[in-house]
């Protein structure tokens, strides 16, 4: 990379000025950028940690730094702290965010496995079709990913309305008989332990976030030279050997990585939790992301919710840091 | 700031290999292969359903959409839900559809002029602290968006920017996916080019606009349309920094009327549609650069 | 082992193109087929109808008795080598080889012991614990081959292995795919597009040319008795010359004119060609190589008769020969194959050798002792024992009596030969 770049010691010998024109030339670029992340990209991230020692409300004056102090007490860790407290008589944001921790994990360990499992045969299947067709399942499949959430969540709503839904609709007309079932507004409807309106936001989740792994791998698949799977056929492999011990192991990065990202997204949904189901019933589907806002701009707590936030950057950011690390193998063919 | 939940999908997925495909097989396949497509339509109509439920819910009136159980297809299609949302008073559409559009655009233009220009210092200039600037950059990546959220606002509250449109601007004004994206493409502009242009004379700003820009016609529409479509489709953000009616963007105004109106389903799927499809329609036609957008490779 | 058959076979596209057209080709059980012949001339796809990736649109093919046109590749038992190696990027050299016994489930033992023994013969022991990335192409090429090896199949079936090799390289592995071949006496399909592969590699060599068949026999025989204009100009380097040319008879002899040159027909050569009567006072095409051109210091045979004024357009040497580029008063001859056939060479390892627009320009290989300067007129003898004629109107050759070529056995002992030499000389 080093040698790519123009700009050397070597400048000044063949033309002089050239170099004091390009050192201003980054300059000028770069100084306001550095303002600018000074101001929107770090000061966040300090302030973020800051408020989480602070029992904070943007209500209260403070002091002039920052707004912390004063009316704004300093708590140390006590959010923290109090993070920890597991028995019964734990205030009600503590089992809040306990709940919200419990909801955003099985939300985004549910997520991923059920995304894969649709995705990769879905892939599959589409890049086995004909050339001319391809574009059209593949845009199907693709077009919730391009609506806004917001929209998602009105539509899902409507689509599970217990009256008059389509979901339930559909069973009527299937069964015969007027079914009303309240998929996401009835706390004691469970199923294998895990809240049924939990699992229909995953449901309309899972429609919406589909088609990013299935371009993905679509692209991924493309990418796997046609002679190579020739030479399996040729080798005597059946269409599953062909799959189990070349298309899958040559798929590995790409279905690593692009599980990471679906973890981590999943991680940071609001709009489906936030409109569709409103964190409830019962709070059986409130993610951290819902809590933290409503903790933070509606409750004028933001030292708490900065702490959750804290704990929510340290996860996504351990997943990150796993994915930096599995970047690195790609196969050559 | 907002941007960053943007999901880095660059770092993804393998090069793009042309297509060279075999045509079909004969018939010994054309078992499988027939119920290959009835599998694939089966699961695409279950996919586009619904968009459709949404639709057909729009042209019923208000007393089919509360039947129980409910009609598939309306009874007597007709207009009259667009008709009350585009006369009511309370939903001036356009001033919403302006302020999006006001907040996408600006948002486009700025990231594709800072992306370029950065990603251009970036590829191709060695200046001290280049390499942990950039490191940094692509770290911001991984920040969830309710990290930065907080204190975002209340840096927008000492701007004074809160409630203002310019809010939902100024802050993403560089994005991290953004510039790694374009620095991944100008590491590949020739540097003779670059140099050529020195010794014939041109400024430093003048290679970045004559020499570097229209060799970045492709990717720089394919990020044109990716920040467009996140921008539009943000609600979050918007969420927190505006709380005036006439300046609220598409998506929260959707969400207002549909609380407004949560007994009236009818008028909620047709102010959807009215927000929904138009971009849908634009973002499918042009989905073939999005999904470039989105496999691209890392290329390191 | 096994024999190997075409019966009529074709393979159209569901657009309608037809790939390969009416082929027939019965290939010996141990011998060496090179099917040769422009891009897009059908011989990769009549080699992947013989692997099963292709399905068959007409006719059928045989691999010994057996009719395989509906079985699916991995019941025919070929083994094949592609272009590219197709190597499995995510597995080490050894499980690259050992896939194919493990699908086929033989034992740990039994791969192993094959796996090493293909190995050994290939020279590439020391590789089977690494993974393709971090191989040379030659080594590549090698580790697709040992894949092949170690299946003990029926056939070898090999699309352009070479054609990914640098040029020395590429020459190398020619004679040692040659040996390991005649060693296992493995039936092979060998594709390629490159003539003097062909040649060396082949027992027989199947020339096609759009989907069809243009000729198919030793490469002797395809060299000195081609039947049509294609053949003759795409086997042998530098290509045949191409002469229009008028047929007469003054008294017993028959002569050729070409612009102010007539060439005598030796007697011998007549005899061959009895349906030349039917041409006097007719154009004909006649073909002359250019190691049939000598310089007339060098000939050692009485020039009347046999003389052409040319004027030098280039000298290039070549150390043991030379080759002059030069011109004459008469015109090559342009046919769809001539044109195919300079297309095709253009890309070929000998492209400079040949004038992109051919025009009046010739080539001779000569002494290099010969002195000649370019501009310069110099009279060349024609080997006139060793001249070719084809009707102009539809390319064949006129009346080539009909030999009956024997492949197999004498064919390739004779390859052998050629290749040991071939070896000798690629050393100096």
């Amino acid at each position: 990379m080093a040698t790519e770049a123009i700009g050397g010691v070597r400048v000044r010998r063949f033309l002089g000025g050239r170099e004091g024109a390009q050192k201003r030339f980054v300059a000028a670029v770069i100084t306001p950028a550095l303002v600018f992340m000074a101001t929107f990209m770090v000061l966040p991230i300090v302030w973020a940690f800051a408020l989480s020692f602070f029992d904070f409300s943007p209500r209260r004056a403070g002091t002039p730094i920052l707004g912390l102090g004063g009316d704004n007490p300093f708590v140390g860790l006590e959010h923290y702290r109090a993070m920890t407290d597991f028995s019964s008589d734990a205030t009600l944001n503590v089992r809040q965010f306990h709940t919200a921790a419990k909801v955003t994990v099985l939300f985004a360990f549910l997520v991923l496995p059920l995304n894969l499992i649709i995705t990769l045969p879905l892939a599959a299947m589409i890049e086995s079709v004909h050339q001319r067709v391809r574009p059209i399942y593949r845009t199907i499949f693709f077009l919730p990913v391009l609506a806004s959430s917001v929209g998602v969540a009105i539509i899902w709503g409507f689509v599970l309305h217990p009256q008059n839904g389509l979901l339930n609709g559909a069973i009527s007309r299937i069964t015969g008989n007027v079914t009303v079932i309240s998929w996401i507004s009835d706390p004691s409807f469970v199923f294998l332990g895990i809240p049924v309106a939990l699992l229909m936001v995953i449901v309309a989740y899972l429609w919406q976030d589909l088609g990013y792994n299935l371009v993905i791998f679509i692209a991924a698949l493309q990418a796997i030279p046609r002679s190579v799977t020739d030479a399996a056929r040729v080798d005597g492999a059946s269409a599953w050997q062909i799959f189990r011990h070349i298309t899958l192991p040559l798929l590995k990065p790409t279905i690593l990585l692009a599980s990471i990202l679906t973890v981590i997204s999943a991680f940071q949904v609001f709009e489906l939790f936030q409109v569709m189901t409103l964190g409830g019933p019962d709070d059986q589907t409130l993610a951290l992301s819902v809590n933290i806002y409503r903790n933070a701009f509606r409750f004028q707590q933001m030292g708490w919710a900065a702490a959750m936030s804290v704990v929510l950057f340290f996860i996504v950011f351990a997943i990150s840091l796993a994915q930096t690390r599995l970047l690195r193998s790609r196969w050559e063919y | 700031m907002a941007t960053t939940a943007q999901r880095p999908a660059t770092v993804l997925a393998a090069p793009r290999a042309e297509v060279r495909r075999r045509p079909s097989r004969g018939t010994r396949h054309r078992a499988g292969r027939t119920s290959l497509y009835v599998v694939l339509t089966i699961l695409g109509v279950v996919a586009a359903l619904p968009f459709v439920w949404m639709i057909l819910a729009s042209f019923k009136d208000a007393a089919e959409i509360r039947q129980i159980p409910p009609t598939f297809w309306p009874q007597d299609a007709n207009l009259a839900n667009y008709r009350t949302i585009l006369q009511d008073p309370e939903l001036p559409l356009f001033t919403f559809y302006r302020n999006s559009a006001f907040v996408a655009v600006l948002n486009v233009i700025a990231t594709l002029f800072t992306a370029s220009l950065l990603g251009y210092v970036f590829a191709k200039f060695r200046f001290r602290g280049r390499q942990p600037l950039f490191w940094f950059i692509l770290a911001t990546m991984m920040i969830p968006a309710q990290v930065t959220m907080l204190p975002g606002y209340l840096i927008l509250l000492q701007l004074d920017l809160l409630n203002n449109l310019w809010g939902l601007i100024i802050p993403s004004f560089i994005d991290a996916f953004a510039v790694f994206l374009m620095r991944q493409f100008i590491v590949s502009v020739p540097n003779d080019e670059i140099w050529s242009a020195r010794v014939d004379g041109a400024s430093e700003w003048r290679i970045y606009r004559s020499i570097v820009l229209p060799q970045l016609r492709a990717p720089l529409a394919t990020l044109g349309l990716l920040t467009f479509m996140f921008h539009w489709n943000a609600y979050l953000w918007p969420l927190i920094v505006l709380t005036e009616q006439d300046k609220r963007t598409l998506p929260i105004i959707l969400t207002w009327y549909s609380n407004q109106h949560s007994s009236q389903a009818n008028l909620v799927m047709a102010a959807s549609v009215l927000i929904v499809i138009p971009v849908l329609i634009v973002f499918a036609l042009a989905q073939k650069w999005i999904v470039r957008g989105l496999t691209l490779t890392g290329g390191r | 082992m096994a024999t190997i058959e075409f019966d009529s076979v074709a393979k159209v596209y569901p657009d309608g193109t037809e790939a390969v057209t009416d082929l027939d080709l019965d290939i010996g059980d141990g011998e060496f087929m090179v099917l040769v012949g422009p891009s897009g001339c059908g011989k990769s796809t009549a080699l992947k109808m013989v692997a099963g990736l292709e399905e068959v649109s007409r006719g059928t093919v045989t691999i010994g008795d057996e009719v395989v046109n509906d079985l699916p590749p991995k019941d025919r038992d070929v083994a094949m080598v592609f272009q590219d190696y197709a190597l499995y990027p995510h597995m080490t050299v050894f499980e690259n080889m050992a896939f194919a016994l493990k699908i086929r489930r033989i034992g740990k033992a039994a791969t192993e012991s094959r796996v090493r023994d293909a190995a050994g013969i290939l020279g590439i022991t020391e590789l089977l614990d690494r993974r393709p990335k971090a191989l040379s192409g030659g080594q590549r090429q090698r580790v697709a081959m040992g894949r092949a090896i170690v299946r003990e199949p029926r056939a070898f079936l090999m699309d352009e292995p070479l054609s990914n090799l640098d040029a020395k390289l590429r020459v190398q592995m020619r004679a040692e795919i040659r040996r390991i071949q005649t060693n296992l006496g493995v039936t092979t399909i060998f594709v390629t597009h490159d003539q003097t592969e062909a040649m060396t590699m082949g027992d027989r060599v199947a020339v096609m040319k759009r989907g069809r068949l243009q000729q198919v026999d030793t490469p002797d025989v395809l060299y000195g008795r081609p039947t049509n204009l294609f053949v003759a100009g795409f086997i042998g380097s530098p290509a045949m010359n191409m002469i229009e040319a008028t047929v007469h008879r003054v008294d017993d002899r028959i002569g050729l004119r070409f612009g102010s040159s007539t060439l005598d027909l030796d007697a011998q050569v007549a005899e061959r060609y009895p349906e030349l009567k039917g041409f006097e006072g007719r154009r004909v095409v006649l073909g002359i190589r250019p190691e049939s051109i000598e310089h007339e210091r060098f000939a050692g045979v009485d020039p009347q008769g046999r003389t052409i004024e040319a004027t030098i357009e280039l000298r290039e040497s070549l150390g043991s020969e030379a080759l002059v580029h030069f011109t004459m008063d008469a015109q090559t001859v342009v046919t769809d194959d001539t044109r195919e056939l300079v297309r095709d060479r253009e890309d070929a390892e000998d492209a400079e050798l040949v004038v992109e627009d051919r025009g009046s320009s010739f080539v001779a290989k000569i002494d290099p002792k010969a002195r000649v300067r370019m501009g310069e007129t110099v009279p060349l003898v024609v080997d006139t024992s060793e001249l070719y004629l084809f009707d102009p109107d539809n390319g064949e050759a006129i009346a080539a009596p009909v030999e009956v070529s024997s492949p197999s056995s004498s064919g390739r002992a004779r390859v052998q030969d050629a290749v040991l030499t071939l070896e000798a000389g690629d050393d100096a």
